[in-house]
Parts: structure tokens; sequence; C-alpha cells
């Protein structure tokens, strides 16, 4: 379903013309697409033996779990014809999940106590977490292979805390007019600073088009608080009519019928505006990193869709929610299988000349603890 | 599978091997990405590689065989770091299989119906004893090893805010404060840490007529509860139930429980859904609270009889306080019962009434 689609006529993001991106003419000869052969049916097996052996050792299989879960979603991705391997080592894993859960107890017990203390275990989280989150893109890069070599990834600490502390801050600081520039650079920072065989990624996506992203999505967010605004009066103002003589009698304290009419409407819009502006960036900046990112000769691209990709990602939290998670692995195969297929290599001749590079040997202290703290670095 | 016995020697190409010899592959050297199609076979424990371009063999013991994981490509580590990729993962399977090599337990478990229902199983049981059993017993642990300066500081601060919000100073006559106090401090508790409570009275059009407890073991009583009880006596209930939430750090337990079972359910619903977490953890966390307000009323109940008075006193004020909210709010449908923080209150009042 997916090798066979010409690339070009799929794409949603097309290069202005004069746009650095040759990609138009140099997709010409085939394009491979990148595929994921992964089912949910058989995935539900594995992931549902994985969480009885967690549940059953306390939560210390959860290691093993990660690692057979990414090798079955790595494996199961392919590109010309091999796949990807996963490397990690569940003992690193675990050692970092503990030190994770030791941060994360710290932090929760700290705000317990006093939240002048909270705040001073936050900023020390804070002030390691950029040095943790490039240790953690290190893990991940250096544990994944293809063709028997390893990723790798060079990124420096200083670039790390640039990237992670130093931008953030900038953000907020400009009342997040700076937002789109993190992002670029945080897509830099990812793929400037990984390698294959030796070759490393170059990225040369401009900072104007983020910006464009992100302005669209203003405008995006700007139509649903106008909705949302609609949505409370209309909302309350039935209510009112249905509920007049119990507001009559009563003086403090508006009747639940009119507190429901307003808070269902915020909460419904909230979450679909927040899961379409998610989607919507999400797709727009993938399609723009990849499409401007290329190895040695070869390039890549990427034609992922905001509205399918808000579509899956909206019926599948429906469907988790209404199976009491069962649908989970099924949800998760069917975004990746999605994902996967809009992503395509445009190889300027055979894959062959790529060489080993050095090896070394990484803990995963920086993964876990990112993960423990929810920060989404895939974005 | 015995065909090829002889080990580098003139390699013969994929194409005249007959069905079962060997397993098709493609071979990486490990410092080149370029790909070579070989075939695959095991003789005399030997995994030997045949192809246009290679020919490899190695005992079976220095081969790292990847495990096998749904219907996912397998990968062959030779010991110098080259790799056999095989895609057929079937052919691949049966190959190990007729040598000896058998699949591992945990692939086993994956593709047994009965290994899956087992796991449900586990899952089902294990997470229901974890909810109502073991999460309020670490709850409990952890909440009892808390120093009291911390409780202190923390109940500081929630009393600030709400001071700050929707508390007003007591309009209660001094007197009549002291007169509570007084009655307040004769009531004798079972154990020490009933000593432990202190009363502040305060005014609020939020709470109505209330009481509440700090972890600290401060508890605020509303002018509108000491206007509505019909006797000290039922006041006295109001504050012996309070007191059974400080004595067993209930607010502490609460919160321990709350937070565990949210971060478990965004877990396990997992990605973009923590919204869609919170309402299923709300009817968890609901469940637990009116566990505890059971206990507290029971706590009550003892203190009551250890002081010759009734437990019935504290079924009258919450009928009274019940009628007060019917008549302001209207009730909540039964259906909601589950949402509700408080048991309903005709099982509260059987429950101090009837035994």
């Amino acid at each position: 379903m997916d090798i066979d689609q010409p690339a070009a006529v799929l794409d949603p993001d097309p290069e202005p013309g004069s746009d650095s991106g040759s990609l138009p003419e140099v997709r010409r000869p085939e394009a491979v697409r990148v595929s994921f052969t992964g089912a949910g049916a058989e995935y539900f097996r594995i992931w549902i033996v994985n969480l009885a052996l967690t549940v059953a050792t306390l939560g210390i299989y959860s290691a093993w779990a990660k690692v057979r879960r990414l090798q079955y979603f790595y494996r199961n991705t392919r590109l010309a014809g091999s796949s990807f391997d996963y490397h990690g080592e569940p003992i690193a894993i675990l050692k970092g999940r503990i030190v994770g859960v030791a941060l994360f107890s710290l932090y929760t017990f700290a705000g317990v106590i006093s939240p002048f203390v909270a705040l001073a275990v936050a900023a020390a989280i804070a002030s390691v977490m950029p040095w943790l989150l490039s240790r953690s893109l290190r893990f991940r890069l250096h544990n994944s292979s293809y063709r028997g070599l390893r990723f790798r990834f060079s990124g420096s600490t200083s670039s790390a805390y640039r990237v992670f502390l130093w931008l953030p801050l900038l953000t907020v600081a400009s009342l997040f007019t700076a937002g789109p520039f993190w992002h670029h650079r945080l897509k830099e920072y990812q793929h400037v600073n990984a390698s294959y065989g030796g070759v490393p990624f170059e990225f040369d996506a401009p900072v104007s088009r983020f910006y464009r992203t992100y302005f669209l999505a203003a405008l995006i967010g700007l139509g649903f608080l106008v909705l949302m605004g609609v949505g409370i009066a209309v909302a309350s103002v039935a209510a009112i009519a249905l509920n007049a003589d119990a507001i009559a009698a009563q003086t403090d304290q508006p009747p639940p019928a009119v507190v429901a009419a307003i808070m269902v409407p915020i909460l419904v819009i909230y979450f679909i505006a927040v899961l379409t502006l998610h989607a919507f960036i999400a797709a727009r900046v993938r399609n723009l990193a990849w499409n401007h990112t290329t190895i040695g000769p070869h390039h890549f691209g990427s034609d992922l869709r905001a509205r399918r990709l808000l579509w899956i990602t909206l019926s599948n939290a429906v469907a988790t929610l209404f199976t009491l998670g069962l649908f989970r692995p099924f949800a998760q195969v069917r975004l990746a299988r999605y994902a996967t297929s809009t992503l395509w290599m445009q190889p300027a001749g055979p894959l062959d000349e790529f060489a080993a590079g050095g090896t070394s040997e990484i803990d995963a202290v920086g993964e876990e603890v990112a993960e423990l703290f929810d920060f989404d670095i895939a974005f | 599978m015995d065909g090829t016995s002889s080990p580098p020697a003139p390699a013969p190409p994929p194409t005249s091997v007959p069905g079962a010899a060997g397993v098709a592959a493609r071979y990486f050297d490990g410092r080149h990405s370029q790909s070579h199609d070989v075939t695959l076979d095991i003789a005399h424990d030997r995994v030997i590689v045949t192809g246009e371009t290679v020919a490899r063999d190695e005992p079976v013991g220095a081969v790292a065989i990847s495990e096998e994981i749904g219907r996912t490509p397998r990968f062959l580590r030779l010991s110098d770091g080259a790799l056999c990729e095989v895609s057929d993962y079937a052919a691949l399977g049966d190959l190990l299989a007729r040598n000896g090599l058998t699949r591992r337990r945990l692939s086993r478990w994956e593709q047994s119906r009965l290994a899956v229902l087992v796991c449900i199983a586990v899952l089902v049981v294990g997470g229901l004893c974890g909810y109502v059993f073991g999460l309020p017993f670490m709850a409990r642990v952890a909440a009892g090893r808390l120093p009291p300066s911390a409780l202190d500081t923390l109940s500081a601060h929630v009393l600030l805010t709400l001071d700050r919000t929707i508390l007003e100073p007591s309009r209660l006559p001094y007197d009549r404060q002291v007169q509570i106090v007084q009655r307040f401090s004769q009531l004798r508790f079972p154990d020490a840490a009933g000593r432990r409570v202190a009363l502040l009275f305060r005014r609020s059009a939020a709470f109505g007529a209330n009481a509440f407890a700090l972890p600290s073991g401060l508890v605020v009583v509303t002018d509108d509860l000491t206007e509505l009880v019909g006797s000290d006596e039922e006041l006295l209930a109001v504050l012996a139930h309070e007191s059974g939430h400080v004595v067993a750090r209930h607010g502490l337990r609460n919160m321990i429980q709350s937070s565990v079972v949210s971060i478990l359910l965004t877990w396990y619903i997992g990605d973009v859904s923590a919204l869609a977490a919170a309402a299923p953890a709300a009817l968890l966390e609901a469940r637990y609270s009116r566990e505890l307000e059971r206990e507290a009323d029971r706590y009550a109940a003892d203190v009551l009889r250890a002081n010759r008075l009734s437990p019935g006193l504290l079924a009258d004020i919450l009928e009274r306080m019940e009628a007060v909210r019917t008549r302001e709010g209207g009730q909540l449908p039964v259906a909601l019962g589950y949402l509700s923080t408080h048991p309903t209150t005709a099982q509260r009042l059987a429950a101090l009434r009837g035994e």
C-alpha cells in the first residue's frame, strides 16, 4: 500500500520553487519507502505478556519489556529490503529507571515538604536535564542498527545546554515568539549530530518555514477559541432557559446544570484542540525536517498528513479508553504503520558505501530519567 | 540439513539448493553496509553461510542468534560482528528446530492462547489486589513515616491558600468558640494521637455547614455547622469523625494514593491521552476516598462510645447536613454514587445506627 505510491503526489508540504530542497528533480528515480510490517494482533500478545511479567515482578521486568517492544518495532521497520534492530541492554535500562524513579520520588516528596524545597529540587533536576537528554539521544542511536552498522550521536554537552535549557528560557522570556526558532534548533541538533556508518546526517531546513508552521497553528488555535466561546454561549443560554426556576430560587451558587453546560464544551473543545494542534505541528515539522535532511548523496522525504494523523490519534485515544486500555497495542501498531509509511528515502545509488565507525558504551540513565519526567524529544 | 558437510569449500550457488537445504539470508560483514545474498545452513553443529562472494562457517555456539519476536526478521551475528539477516522467520525456525535449537519460553508464551489468557488473568487479579490492598497498604506505611514537621508546613500552606480564597474569619462569638473548644478538650480519645487535634473557626459560603481536617491536626469548623447542629454533642460527633481523619493521616494517604493512581493510569493509557486518563483516575480515587470516610465514621463511633455518647449523634448531624444539601443543590442521581468521594448518607446512617 505504500511503496507503489509515487511520493511526490502525496507531498502536502511542497517546496516553493527556488528553495534549497532540490527534491522534486532528485526524487524521480525510484524512491524507497520505509515500511512497517507489524500487526496489531501479533503485538497484542507480546504486549500482554510484557505487561503481565512487569506486574508480576513489580515493575522490574519493565526494562526487558521495553527492549522487546522496541525490538518488535525496529525489526518490523524496513527500508530497502533490510530491517532496523535495537540493541539496548535491559540491565542498563533498569539502572536508568531506578535513577529516574529515585529522582522523581525526590521531586514529588519535596513538593509535600515545602514548595521552596520542591523548587530547589526542580531547579537541580532542570540543570542536569540537558545533559541527560543528550545522553538519551546518544543511548538510543548507539543502540540502533541497520545492515549490521550502528547509528551514532555526537551532540556535545554544551550544545545540549543551549538547546534544552537556554533556548527554552529564551522562548519563555520572548513570550513564545522564539518558540519556532527553538524547535528548528532542536531538530537541527537531533539530525546534524546523528550519523550512520561514519557518514553524518545533514539538515538545511530554513527557520522561516518553522515560523510559517507555527503561524498557521496559531490561526487554528484562534479558530478553536472562537468556537469555544460560541459553544459556551449557546450551551449556557440553553441551560439557563431550561433551569430558569432553579436559578430564581438560588442566589449564591449557579446550579449544577449551568456549570455542566459551561464545563462540557470547554473540556471537549479543549481536548480536540490540543490533539489537532499537536497533529498539525507534529506532521508539518516532521515533513519539514525530513524533506531537508540528507545523508551523503541520499535524500529523505516525508509526507505525513496532519488530518490523517489527527484521525488516527483521536480514534486511538477513544478506542483505548473504551477498551480499558486493551486497544493500546493495536493503536501503537496503527500509528507506527502510518508514520513509517509516510517516510521515504531517495538513494543516489546502492546503499553500500557506509562503513563502521568506532564503538563506545553508553548508559541508559538519560533516556530513562527523561522518559519518567515525560520529556518527549521525539516531537 | 546435512547436505553441505565440507565447511568453507566450493560454495554452491544458492539457486541450485533444493527446497529444504538452507535458508535465504542477507549477509553484512559488520564493517560495510553492502548487502550480499547468501544461503544459511546448519550442519554438524556449524553455521554455514554461502554465497557468490561469501563463504563462512562457525560453530553454532559462537553465533549469537536473535530471539524470535512475532514474525520479525531474525539476525545471526558471527563472532567477528558479521551479520546474517533472515526475513523468512518460519524457515529459520524450522532449521533451528531440526538442529535442536529450541525456541525460548517467552516466544512460546506469546504464541500460546492459554498463556495470553493467563496473562490477562494475572493482570486483572494483580491490578485488583494492588488497587484494593497493595496501594492502600503502601500509602499507610509511607504516610506514617513522614515527620510531623513536614505535615505542619504542608498544612500551613494549604490553610494559607484557603484563607486567601474561600475562607473568611469566623463571626462566631468568642465565648461560644471557647465553649466548643472546652467541650472538645474534655473528649477522651482511645489513643494519644487524638490529642494532636486543634480547632479553628472559619466562615465560608462555599463549604456551607461543614468541617474538614488538615494533615497537621487542625480541624476547621464553619460557622454554619455550629448553627446547624441540634446539640453540642452532635458537633462533638463531627469533630470525632474529623479526628479520625487526622489520627489515621487520611489526608496524606489520599494524596499518595491519588498521585500513584494518576501516574500509573497515565502510563497505562499513555501518549496523548493524559487528559483521557483523568476521568478513570477520578473514578478509582473516589473509591479510596469513600473508604477513608467509612474508616473515620468507625473511629468517631468508637470515640463517642468511649465517652458514653451514642454513635447515632453523628448519624443525626449527617442527616441534617444532607437535608441542607438536598434543599440547596439538588441530589446526585444514584448512578453517580461511584463518582462521589463520600459514601451515600443512607449507607453511613445505616452503619452508624444499625450496629
